[in-house]
């Protein structure tokens, strides 16, 4: 490899060949004879029909016919909904350790295609999120998924119209410094059902700069210059586009709100500017959001932030906090922006808010995923009324809150614990229960280590609690490990609770690793999503592709698996699915 | 085609491309032992599939398709992993101090290559591989890596830039070029590992 050591510039072509020099030392190493080669790695036919016939018959043994085996599993399949070990009448008592752990045996097959118990839940469509960040529509009456639906940045943010016609505030990406993008661009795309852009109009561009102080520096945190985030009024008329740009000193922030109808830009709200950190410290500001209602025509604003020092440290030390706002919001127009003094150290992210019924309203606050949820309550006057402080699993990423539909009580999942806390957000009182354990050795793992709990690594929720419309009962995604281990170890199913008494009412048992629930609008089924690349066993299983597993609520039994969507993690953009 | 012919098939193929086939595996995964793992991986499920292969078509470009997909689920699998931190979305890196680079100026330049890729995402990675090493064109990349011609093109621009500011930024920072700009922790890191830890989004 040579190269002039005169040149001012390294242009293209020397990139390349650079490239090619190096990847050129990439060789591979000698194969050990006792290792693994890929002829050992391969399925047999005889593995691979069984595979084709449902990958789960395999469990039963190679001897037993597909038919025969297909009649033992559909008895076996309306699998009943496993009851609290407690009496009538008495609380139930935390799990004594039973959550099923990983099973023994050989290695399972992957999930089938397509399994149907019944007839097609409803509904059949879905749109979900995918793990790079676009959405794609998902037919479980085939077991297909389609493509990417905007190709836009993650930062975009589609939303379900009437007709199964989609909207989006998408956001595309451009510019690079430092490997973060330098502007973002907002556009309303509209979609029809069958997932085709019919239209597209530009809201708005956002640019922010490189910290002058770092020119040249590498910074390992690879900060970011822009950001935009999302979200839409309750009602889905108006759009917020929050964003926040670096504009050193200082970051500049705000939220642009569009009229979803016609793509028109009702108002602007600017907020105050940010530090970007003092002296050795870097700060990134995050776009706003408008987080909930706090009472007639008025929101919260919610801006985090995060900063590090030293700068350049490849250890740095980080401080997490955020900003809150209330505003008034009449006819898509902010008015009467105010800060709010008590929030700053009420969590990492502020997740929620709400009114209170004497005038003042809660902010719903996490640390460290579904580490800790804070619940402050302050008065009218903005005085602190109290915290409610709730401990969750650690190492888990996600959002572990739910809001009943009345308003009045905030749900908060501990999804490693299986408890589930309710807060009465009117008097701040708090009131668990524990979800009871799975059977570990009922008629679901009969079938097999795809039916059994996963022992794989599992971190992060998108979707982890789902209200039934009713209001009856909560559904919640549990994940086995937690407590002082970084390495989550899998799903322990989908907790069924009562929503007024936070009784335990069941458990059923994962089909593959949870990581997002949704229940259909009438509340019949839940959905949940399952992460691909794992199998049941908890075992790597690169076959396994990412899958959705619909629950009968009426006896928990199992509607329809869709076991082949693909390699990317899916999640519900919602937890109520139309 | 009937299993023997597909064994002495696949053995061939093997033979003539595993070596191309860990080259992007690598690329992708950064790590010997996942690459080579991804690499034994891909044939198996070459053989698997031994009837889909269209033999209009270049072998290679058709395990190429199944290595990418492979070692980006595995790598998405370790990420998985690395996002159960307590302080979530935030990587704290382990870096590996190396001893002294050799002084040689192509070795050194070869550690910074591999410095700088190390800091791009594993699809950029795979993108400047199969690009520059392999010549397939942006369709091609773009039908392995499920993304659009245009975005391969933007991609390949942006890892350019990100090598060549990585580079020019070394430079500066060498003995006898002094530059203003020149930091002491800059300076202090050259002849180490300087992997930035990897951005989990």
């Amino acid at each position: 490899m040579t190269r002039d050591p005169h040149a001012n510039a390294l242009d293209d072509a020397t990139i390349e060949q650079l490239v090619r020099d190096v990847a050129g030392s990439w060789t591979m190493p000698p194969v050990r004879l006792d290792a693994p080669s890929w002829r050992d790695r391969v399925r047999r036919p005889g593995a691979r029909r069984l595979a084709v016939a449902g990958g789960w018959l395999g469990r039963f043994g190679q001897a037993a016919t597909a038919a025969a085996a297909l009649t033992v599993v559909g008895a076996l399949i309306a699998v009943v909904l496993t009851h609290p070990p407690t009496e009538p009448g008495k609380s139930p008592q935390p799990s004594t350790g039973t959550t099923p752990g990983p099973t023994r045996g050989a290695q399972a097959t992957p999930l089938p295609k397509i399994l149907l118990a019944g007839d097609e839940p409803n509904p059949a469509v879905v749109v979900v999120r995918t793990e790079r960040g676009d959405y794609a529509r998902v037919d479980l009456a085939t077991g297909s998924i389609d493509g990417p639906l905007t190709s836009k940045s993650s930062s975009s943010e589609l939303r379900l119209q009437g007709g199964g016609t989609m909207v989006c505030l998408c956001v595309s990406e451009s510019g690079s410094i430092g490997g973060m993008p330098t502007d973002n661009s907002v556009s309303l795309d509209r979609y029809d059902s069958r997932g085709k852009l019919t239209s597209s109009s530009p809201i708005q561009s956002f640019s922010g700069e490189p910290d002058p102080r770092d020119v040249g520096e590498l910074i390992p945190d690879k900060p970011a210059h822009v950001l935009t985030n999302i979200g839409y009024s309750p009602d889905g008329r108006y759009g917020f586009v929050g964003w926040s740009v670096r504009a050193h000193p200082v970051w500049q922030s705000g939220i642009v709100v569009v009229d979803m109808r016609d793509g028109s830009i009702v108002s602007r709200l600017a907020l105050p500017d940010a530090s970007d950190g003092e002296g050795d410290a870097r700060r990134v500001v995050t776009a706003p959001g408008v987080v909930g209602s706090i009472g007639s025509s008025s929101v919260a604003i919610a801006r985090s932030w995060y900063e590090w020092t030293p700068a350049a440290s490849l250890e740095p030390s980080y401080t997490f906090e955020n900003d809150v706002f209330t505003a008034k919001l009449g006819n898509g127009t902010f008015s009467d922006l105010a800060p709010v003094r008590l929030a700053s150290d009420c969590g990492a992210t502020v997740n929620r808010a709400g009114a209170l019924p004497d005038g003042g309203f809660w902010l719903a606050c996490t640390q460290g995923g579904a580490e800790l949820t804070i619940v402050r309550r302050l008065a009218a006057d903005g005085s602190l009324l109290g915290d409610v402080r709730v401990n969750g699993g650690v190492g888990i990423d996600a959002d572990p809150t739910a809001l009943s539909d009345n308003g009045a009580t905030l749900y908060v999942w501990d999804p490693s614990g299986a408890t589930l806390t309710g807060v009465d957000l009117a008097n701040g009182t708090k009131t668990s229960g524990k979800g009871i354990a799975a059977a570990g050795e009922g008629p679901l793992s009969a079938l097999g280590h795809w039916l059994a709990p996963t022992a794989a690594a599992k971190s992060f929720l998108r979707g982890a609690l789902a209200i039934s419309p009713d209001g009856s009962r909560i559904y919640a995604i549990g994940v086995k490990g937690g407590g002082s281990s970084h390495e989550m170890a899998g799903s322990t199913g989908v907790f069924v609770f009562d929503a007024a008494s936070l009784e335990p009412a069941g458990v059923w048992q994962p089909t593959a690793d949870y990581v997002s629930l949704a229940v259909s609008a009438d509340g019949r089924f839940v959905y949940a999503a399952g992460l691909p690349g794992i199998d049941a066993a908890g075992e790597r299983q690169l076959d396994q592709q990412a899958s959705i597993t619909v629950y009968d609520t009426t006896d928990g039994s199992v509607r329809l698996i869709a076991g082949r969507l693909g390699g990317d993690m899916l999640s519900f953009i919602s937890s109520a699915l139309n | 085609m009937i299993e023997s012919e597909r064994d002495r098939a696949a053995d061939q193929a093997y033979r003539d491309h595993a070596n191309d086939v860990y080259r992007v595996a690598y690329g992708i995964l950064r790590d010997p032992d996942e690459a080579l793992d991804a690499t034994h991986d891909t044939f198996a499920r070459a053989w698997e599939r031994w009837d889909q292969y269209d033999r209009q078509r270049p072998l290679r470009g058709w395990l190429h398709g199944i290595v990418v997909h492979l070692a980006l689920d595995q790598l998405r699998r370790r990420r998985v992993r690395r996002l159960a931190l307590p302080v979530l979305g935030r990587a704290t890196a382990s870096l590996e101090r190396t001893t002294e680079p050799d002084p040689a100026d192509d070795v050194t330049r070869r550690q910074l290559v591999e410095a700088a890729l190390d800091g791009l995402r594993p699809e950029v990675r795979a993108t400047l591989v199969l690009r520059h090493f392999y010549g397939y064109d942006y369709a091609q990349i773009g039908t392995f890596l499920g993304i659009s011609s245009g975005t391969v093109g933007s991609t390949l621009s942006r890892a350019h830039a990100a090598i060549r500011r990585r580079l020019e930024a070394e430079d500066a920072s060498a003995p006898g070029e002094s530059s203003p700009a020149t930091s002491p922790t800059l300076a202090a890191r050259r002849g180490t590992s300087t992997e930035p830890p990897e951005v989990l989004r």
